[in-house]
């Protein structure tokens, strides 16, 4: 048996390769040529967006008035549409007539919920404002999440949560409190239970009493409600009670840009809430008409995860709102929700972050000097501003071209009580400031014209 | 005074015996006092060599039974006290009667004694020590099969009968129970002789120190009489039954009919399954010749309480115990497993011996397995198994893996793996029935590898998850088994002294961790599991294939069929795999020798065995193709999507996520392309990479194939393959370092420490991959995990299939997923079936405006579909719970977790909601597929060697 394999290794070195050599180089490189050519099929996610459709049906639901002084109004924001609106106040129903371009009053002074049906529901917005001082707030619709940064739950600086229901079966919201020092427990604000076609208001320095700014996660867990927070600085010595309502913020954000900066002697203090499970870093930025820029003598915000902090910018925006500045960006390094109070000549008033928006956008206008203030525009477009008063007649239209990064201020025509906001091709923050008794603060948002048809379809178990 | 004995031989043709006989009659230390010799007409010369001993022979006509032949010897005996009773066959020793007589002495009240009866011609192998009969009629000798004779049995005992061959009896017992019984011409008269005196009161010992040698001429055929006929067997039968129903009591009389009935019909169902048509038969033609003429069986009855005292003497404690049959059954089918397993292990030896043959040199055994046998028989187990290193670590390394498959214990699920069913039942209808309630109802059929799991859950107690549990447990194990039998074989077929222990030991380990380093295991992939498990059974039974003799190609297909049914059952790959292989070993066996193929025995067996697994599987595949759930032949065992496979996988043999560390995967292929150097053990190695290749093209042809189905998008289960390329790669890598070592001249003094060193670097593989696996934490497998459905509702879903829990999953923004949840839940084999029904478009819709918005009516339809409940798991999408919140017809429900959102449907269900149509074709199919496994089991099985030829 030992001769062959030495003859065989003979004739190898004599003929070069042998075939099955050249065999043992061939196949392996073969193979793997091969196995190289296997595609994977790598599982895809596809995100499948909704469909819009016709909005069929829609309601806002506005806050009691403070101490029952104020008033309530409803609007459509679509042109060329009238018809009436269903108004229920607790078990007090009644209608009211709508008209494009026309402001009209609801009855009432506690909660008030304005249905509006077929084409109605597209565009239905509300408003109330207080009658002390300038003080105002844009009636939401329900909405399943919103937070609120920036509320007090003290002797000197409370808030009042109220949860207005507009439905006839009970729904239930979960509210969760972020303090300095993290996450408050507190049981009054779990499980919140909003009997149908009623709101509950939570007083705060009743529920969770304690100092600092706080900010508060309103998790609605069954069926629908529409919360609203009214913030007030009590009297305080000579001080009078001073109220206001605290703009909503939908979700958490990496970017968030606060407007509205209202000019005279007081205090700007800006909260920053961290809902994460990391410490963020904050920083902030002056937003002016066509820039932004860091104030000096303002360090970066250090959010530890589960808290809010507050910082006082009281110097940077004094010099600032000379220079003609709009409101102030707060870039984080993970998602933070903020908030923005000023107290001004003995007048409070609260921004929350403005989302951009690129339709057509409308509020009604408080009584006061109102002007449209614009940030941070996504690109070249124009920015159109109408205006309708108080008997439907359309005012100016106002244009105002705005650039990437830049936006810009529109003062509205005395007497006009709704506005409409057309960005073209472009998208901007916007919101509505109005001064005179006092300041108020009210974020535009994308009207909500469409409902959404999810993509469904059978998944595995 | 000294009793007198008479010698009574009986002859037929026993001249091949007689002289020995004769030489042993006359050693005798105590010499009998008279000889008598029957001869019933031998054709030999038997009746010369008789008179040339004895003087006298009497003669009787050839078809005189043996108990005729006694009763004619009787007559010739003159005065005598006893009558030894010999055989043309039984020698005995010199001192046999001298002992027989001093037992007779001892114990007086002996009428009956027995020697101990040993095989001819002088061999230590023990026959009989007396004989009782068991309920089944069977002759028990209370001995081992081949047991030794080393003094372990020699106490005189009391028995209910001794064998006639050198049975010593007292001539007045004889005659008072009038002889042996003419209806038992050869076999069994001594049973029933023995029982017929003990109940009339005689007792018969057995004494050992009395030894006869006894061939057994009659009962191995090698003696045919024209009274046993060509039917050897039908006469054993015969007497055997004839014995019970005579001599039993008249109480036990009907429940022995009916036993014996039931008994012969199993019987003759245990010989059909080892292809013993003829024994079969003869069974039957037993009882049915006894049953046919019950009058005999009276007037032997009859005759039996005549000579009996009034009062019978109780021989139940002469009889064998009840259990004895049973442990027979068992030791039966141990037997045939034991002869399934091993029937393909020796065809490297055959072709050996058929080359050999061929060049005409003698055959002579290649390895030395006669003499470890020896030595097992002699030094205990543990001593064996202490000194034995390879057992110790093999031992240990089940051990480890054991330890390491802990998470699998009990009811497991998590990763590609569902729970188990609760109940059997479950699974079984899940085989058996036409339509499925599952989802809305589907007609997609269980997948094929349901019904192994449900023979074994059915073995195991009932319960499924003890199926499935036991299949992850032993998933190590049985790989060991398996590998370790296809190395030896490959050994073998490559080198005429097979691999060195050491190395099969190596291979077989490395390649039994690959279902858990691969990370299958961990992500519950039975199917992959399962079929690596299967996959060196399956490879050894198609060796098969190779061997020399047609008759064990054909066997070998069959065996394989099985096997590659199970495997395809679990992961359809292996089907698919086996053509393309199959096809190109023909193929290439074609161009080689194209006469030689032409043979229908070589190219038929490979061609059979792949055409068994769709009548095999056929209520799987054939109802699947025909309601469009034909990508359920591409998917391995398991959740659906199939797990990503591509390149590095399939090179480093992963599956999933949970895998070994990478690296450890390149050692295989890298030793396997190593193994390409040494020249002796070229060619094999390069077959191993010619399949390797074959496997990487079917490979890269599949993974462009994309099932894109309402439900999920996924491609091929490819986990087989993977697993098959690593085999190869480890049999290439095993052949190659086999190579090495010849090539190290055996001489050289560095040989031991080379070879040791190597050996060691090499076992790092498997021990970091033991060490892995042994640390754990590395599977998805757990405990029933939570679906986020509360319990309630479960419990209520478990009413009904009609009670079913809509699942509604995602966010409006990026879709939303729906399924219904029907029963105890998806279940194991239920996620295939899920992922391939048809959607039912009308729910999907209901389902769109359900949550798009309050509508009216859609709550209500929800009832038509058989939908109680509707649950949002957390997080739930707000929007589309404050729709349903505000749908009439749905009543919020609660749910154990705040985020998770749940709602009642007012309405009741429609009961029928997911009834679907009956098939006819189902049955059929089922039906078909049981003949199929039983026919394919009887072909498969081996020729058992029961019959002593």
């Amino acid at each position: 048996m030992t001769t062959q394999p030495g003859r065989r290794s003979a004739t190898a070195r004599r003929g070069g390769l042998t075939s099955t050599a050249l065999l043992g180089l061939l196949l392996p490189a073969l193979t793997v040529g091969m196995l190289l050519l296997v595609q994977p099929h790598e599982p895809v996610d596809r995100a499948r967006p909704p469909e819009p459709t016709t909005l069929k049906s829609a309601s806002v639901a506005c806050p009691a008035a403070p101490d029952g002084a104020g008033t309530a109004y409803v609007a459509t924001g679509q042109p060329g549409v009238r018809g009436a609106v269903k108004v229920s106040s607790g078990d007090q129903e009644s209608s009211v007539r709508v008209q494009s371009g026309r402001v009209s009053t609801m009855p009432g002074a506690g909660a008030v919920v304005a249905d509006g049906e077929g084409d109605l529901a597209p565009g239905l917005i509300g408003a109330r404002f207080g009658d002390r001082r300038l003080a105002a707030v844009d009636c939401p619709q329900p909405s399943p999440e919103t937070w609120f940064t920036g509320v007090g739950a003290g002797t000197r600086h409370n808030s009042v949560l109220e949860l207005t229901n507009p439905d006839a079966g009970p729904a239930v919201a979960d509210v969760t409190v972020l303090a300095g020092g993290g996450e408050v427990t507190a049981g009054d604000l779990r499980g919140v239970t909003v009997p149908g076609n009623s709101s509950v208001q939570l007083d705060l320095s009743k529920a969770v009493p304690r100092r600092g700014e706080l900010a508060l996660r309103v998790v609605v867990s069954r069926g629908r409600l529409a919360p609203t927070v009214l913030d007030e600085l009590p009297k305080l010595g000579a001080r009078p009670l001073t109220q206001d309502w605290l703009p909503p913020q939908p979700e958490p954000a990496d970017k968030n840009v606060l407007l509205g900066l209202p000019a005279g002697a007081g205090t700007h203090t800006l909260t920053v809430g961290n809902p994460g499970e990391d410490e963020v870093r904050a920083t902030v930025k002056i937003l002016t008409g066509d820039a932004a820029f860091a104030p000096q003598g303002l360090d970066a915000l250090r959010v530890p995860p589960g808290t809010v902090q507050t910082v006082a910018i009281t110097a940077q925006v004094r010099q600032a709102i000379q220079d003609g500045a709009l409101g102030v960006e707060v870039s984080s390094t993970g998602p933070v929700t903020a908030g923005l109070r000023s107290f001004v000549d003995g007048d409070l008033s609260q921004s929350a972050p403005v989302l951009r928006g690129g339709t057509p956008m409308s509020l009604i206008v408080p009584p006061g000097d109102a002007s449209v203030l614009l940030a941070d525009a996504a690109g070249v477009g124009v920015v159109t501003v109408s205006s309708w008063n108080e008997a439907g007649k359309e005012l100016k239209e106002q244009r105002l071209e705005v650039k990437p990064g830049t936006g810009g201020k529109v003062d509205l025509p005395t007497g006009a009580t709704l506005v409409t906001m057309t960005p073209r091709r472009t998208s901007v923050h916007a919101a509505l400031m109005t001064t005179g008794d006092g300041a108020s603060i009210v974020p535009f948002h994308e009207l909500v014209l469409d409902a959404l048809i999810p993509d469904v379809r059978p998944g595995v178990p | 005074m000294n009793p007198s004995v008479a010698a009574l031989i009986v002859s037929h043709d026993g001249a091949r015996w007689l002289p020995a006989v004769i030489e042993g009659l006359g050693e005798q230390r105590r010499p009998v006092d008279a000889v008598v010799a029957v001869d019933t007409t031998s054709r030999d010369e038997s009746p010369e060599l008789l008179r040339q001993a004895f003087g006298q022979v009497v003669e009787a006509h050839g078809s005189t039974s043996f108990p005729d032949a006694v009763t004619l010897g009787l007559e010739h005996v003159g005065d005598c006290e006893w009558v030894w009773l010999l055989h043309d066959d039984s020698r005995p020793d010199p001192g046999a009667l001298e002992a027989l007589l001093a037992a007779a002495e001892a114990n007086p009240d002996a009428d009956i004694l027995g020697p101990k009866l040993r095989e001819w011609p002088s061999l230590r192998r023990l026959l009989e020590l007396g004989v009782t009969i068991s309920g089944t009629g069977r002759r028990e000798t209370g001995l081992e099969r081949g047991e030794f004779d080393q003094g372990q049995h020699d106490e005189v005992r009391t028995v209910l009968a001794v064998n006639t061959a050198g049975m010593l009896v007292r001539r007045s017992v004889l005659e008072e129970l009038g002889g042996f019984d003419t209806q038992l011409p050869i076999f069994g008269n001594d049973i029933d002789f023995g029982w017929r005196a003990a109940a009339a009161g005689h007792r018969a010992i057995v004494v050992p120190q009395a030894v006869v040698f006894h061939a057994e001429a009659a009962h191995r055929g090698v003696r045919r009489t024209p009274i046993t006929g060509r039917h050897t067997h039908y006469q054993e039968r015969r007497a055997a039954l004839y014995t019970l129903l005579v001599n039993a009591p008249a109480r036990w009389l009907p429940f022995q009919v009916i036993r014996l009935g039931l008994g012969t019909l199993i019987r003759m169902i245990g010989y059909l399954l080892v292809r013993q048509v003829g024994q079969s038969l003869d069974e039957l033609a037993a009882l049915v010749s006894l049953y046919s003429s019950p009058r005999e069986l009276l007037r032997a009855r009859r005759s039996r309480a005549r000579r009996r005292p009034a009062e019978p003497h109780d021989v139940r404690h002469l009889l064998a115990p009840r259990w004895l049959p049973y442990r027979h059954g068992l030791d039966f089918v141990g037997d045939l497993a034991a002869a399934a397993t091993m029937q393909a292990s020796d065809v490297a030896e055959r072709r050996r011996a058929a080359k050999l043959a061929e060049s005409g040199t003698p055959v002579r055994r290649a390895d030395s397995d006669d003499d470890e046998d020896d030595l097992a028989v002699d030094s205990g187990f543990v001593v064996r198994f202490l000194t034995n290193p390879v057992a110790v670590l093999v031992t240990l390394f089940v051990i480890l893996a054991l330890f390491g498959a802990r998470d699998a214990f009990g009811a497991v699920s998590g990763g590609a793996l569902s729970p188990a069913p609760a109940d059997l039942q479950d699974w079984w209808s899940l085989h058996l029935d036409p339509w499925q309630p599952i989802g809305q109802g589907t007609p997609v059929p269980a997948p094929a590898y349901i019904l192994p799991l449900a023979v074994v859950a059915s073995v195991l107690g009932g319960s499924p998850a003890a199926a499935v549990s036991a299949l992850l447990v032993l998933a190590v194990p049985l790989s060991l088994w398996g590998a370790w039998r296809l190395l030896r074989v490959v050994g073998h077929l490559v080198d005429a002294s097979g691999f060195p222990t050491w190395l099969v030991a190596w291979g077989a380990l490395t390649y039994s961790l690959f279902p858990v380093v691969s990370g299958a295991w961990g992500e519950g992939r039975l199917g992959v599991v399962a079929s690596a498990a299967l996959l060196p059974w399956l490879a050894h039974a198609a060796l098969g294939f190779a061997d020399p003799e047609a008759d064990r190609r054909w066997r070998a297909a069959w065996r394989s069929a099985l096997f590659f049914a199970l495997g395809t059952a679990f992961a359809p790959m292996v089907f698919w795999i086996g053509v393309v292989l199959a096809a190109v070993v023909v193929g290439v066996g074609f161009l080689i020798s194209p006469q030689g193929m032409r043979d229908r025995s070589v190219w038929g067996p490979p061609a059979a065995a792949l055409a068994s697994v769709p009548v095999l599987l056929a209520p799987w595949w054939l109802p699947a193709l025909l309601h469009g759930a034909g990508a359920g032949l591409f998917f391995d065992a398991g959740r659906v999507p199939m797990p990503v496979v591509g390149f590095e996988q399939l090179l480093l043999g992963r599956i999933g996520e949970g895998g070994a560390p990478w690296w450890l995967g390149l050692v295989l292929p890298a030793l396997a392309a190593l193994a390409l150097i040494p020249r002796v053990t070229r060619i094999p190695v390069l077959v191993c990479w010619m399949v390797a290749l074959g496997t990487a093209v079917l490979a890269a042809a599949l993974g462009l194939v994309v099932f894109d189905f309402p439900t999920i998008t996924t491609g091929p289960g490819m986990g087989f393959l993977v697993v098959l390329l690593q085999a190869f790669f480890l049999v290439a890598a095993v052949i190659g370092l086999q190579g090495f070592l010849r090539a190290i001249p055996p001489a050289a003094r560095w040989r031991r420490p080379a070879v040791a060193t190597g050996a060691v670097l090499l076992s790092l593989v498997p021990v970091l991959g033991l060490g892995w696996f042994a640390i754990g934490g590395h599977s998805q497998l757990g405990d029933q995990a939570d679906t986020g459905i509360p319990a309630y509702m479960v419990q209520n879903a478990m009413r009904g299939p009609a009670h079913g829990i809509l699942v509604i999953r995602g966010e409006v923004s990026d879709g939303l997923d729906y399924y219904v949840l029907r029963d105890d839940g998806t279940t194991t084999g239920e996620d295939e079936i899920a992922a391939l029904a048809a959607e039912d478009t009308s729910l999907t819709d209901d389902v769109r405006s359900l949550v798009s918005g309050p509508s009216p009516g859609a709550a209500g339809d929800l009832a038509g579909h058989g939908v109680e409940y509707v649950v949002l798991p957390a997080p739930a999408d707000g929007s589309v719970a404050s729709a349903l919140d505000a749908t009439a017809g749905l009543t919020q429900a609660s749910a154990e977790n705040r985020s998770t959102r749940a709602w009642q449907v007012e309405r009741a269900v429609d009961p029928d909601a997911v009834d679907g149509p009956d098939s006819w074709l189902r049955p059929g199919l089922l039906v078909l597929q049981v003949l199929a496994i039983l026919v394919i089991a009887v072909l498969a099985a081996p020729t058992t060697g029961r019959e002593r030829r």
